[in-house]
């Protein structure tokens, strides 16, 4: 191992030091804690084996999250490859039935019950932080997952729409569309919810 | 056709339903629109009040995330593993290490 200034593992401690930490962190990203608590054991695991990738350069804690972001891609990948289920929303089309009407006169137009009520999202008042985190994080939860995958990284960890269709293999225009997918459903949902 | 009605039934060509206008809202906090993008939301929105609100409403929400974002970048940890779920992951990984 290095000598100097290096940092050094100490694979005993790990999960003690960095498993809530890193739980958090995928539970941030995949809004399901049972997904987190696997994907932080295979993290560990991966990294026991690749303890020799190890060069010293960067602390403990940012290699491993490292290797735990990586791990989140790949399920992110997996969950937008998997696209039956997600055909209507990688697509180029902004339109979308379940929120506008696309017959008769009122063609492109809100449908009534999905329309919004007011200027604001947030209720009167101060909201307290653990307030607006557990409605967005039941919100974002509610996303079907290939939305919530394009939404959690353009929006938390701030990655590049040229990121975003590198890692998952689409379009600059698909991920605008599942963005305003996204928001359309997130706002319906924080306001029903909420207000 | 006077100038004024040829206006009118070109603008009324080129209004934009309130779909595109919701897709343009969002695609406005990814990208920057093109001139007949812009011009096409913004007329949009002074004849329609519910987009008008939806505007908000999605500014509102970046605003939301953007705290919420906020919350957790001091390495703040809401979330904990349950007590069983630790054990058992630090069993996994002594067995690992010492396997070897």
């Amino acid at each position: 191992m290095a000598k100097g200034k290096s940092h050094k593992l100490d694979p005993g401690r790990w999960v003690d030091q960095y498993a809530d930490y890193l739980f958090n962190y995928a539970v941030v990203r995949l809004s399901d804690p049972e997904k987190a608590a696997d994907v932080v054991q295979e993290t560990f695991l991966s990294a026991l084996k690749g303890q020799h990738t190890f060069r010293g350069n960067s602390t403990e804690k940012t290699w491993l999250t490292s290797i735990l972001k990586r791990k989140i891609i790949d399920i992110y990948r997996k969950n937008s490859s998997n696209r039956e289920s997600n055909l209507q929303d990688i697509t180029d089309s902004f339109e979308d039935n379940d929120y506008f009407d696309y017959y008769g006169i009122k063609k492109g137009h809100w449908k009534e019950e999905k329309m919004p009520h007011s200027n604001s999202l947030m209720p009167e008042g101060e909201v307290e932080n653990n307030e607006l985190r557990e409605i967005l994080e039941k919100c974002i939860a509610a996303l079907p997952e290939n939305l919530a995958a394009v939404f959690v990284m353009k929006m938390i960890d701030d990655a590049t729409s040229e990121e975003i269709c590198k890692e998952l293999d689409i379009t600059p225009s698909n991920v605008w569309v599942m963005m305003h997918r996204a928001r359309l459903k997130l706002r319906g949902c924080i306001e029903s919810n909420w207000i | 056709m006077n100038v004024g009605q040829r206006m009118k039934v070109y603008m009324v060509e080129k209004m934009i339903s309130c779909d595109k206008a919701g897709y343009l809202v969002s695609k406005s906090k990814e990208t920057k629109l093109n001139c007949r993008e812009k011009i096409g939301l913004r007329i949009h929105l002074v004849t329609c009040l519910v987009c008008r609100q939806y505007a908000s409403q999605i500014n509102d929400l970046q605003h939301m995330v953007y705290r919420y974002k906020n919350q957790y970048t001091d390495g703040t940890v809401v979330h904990m593993l349950t007590d069983e779920t630790r054990t058992s992951m630090k069993e996994t990984v002594e067995k690992e290490m010492t396997g070897k």
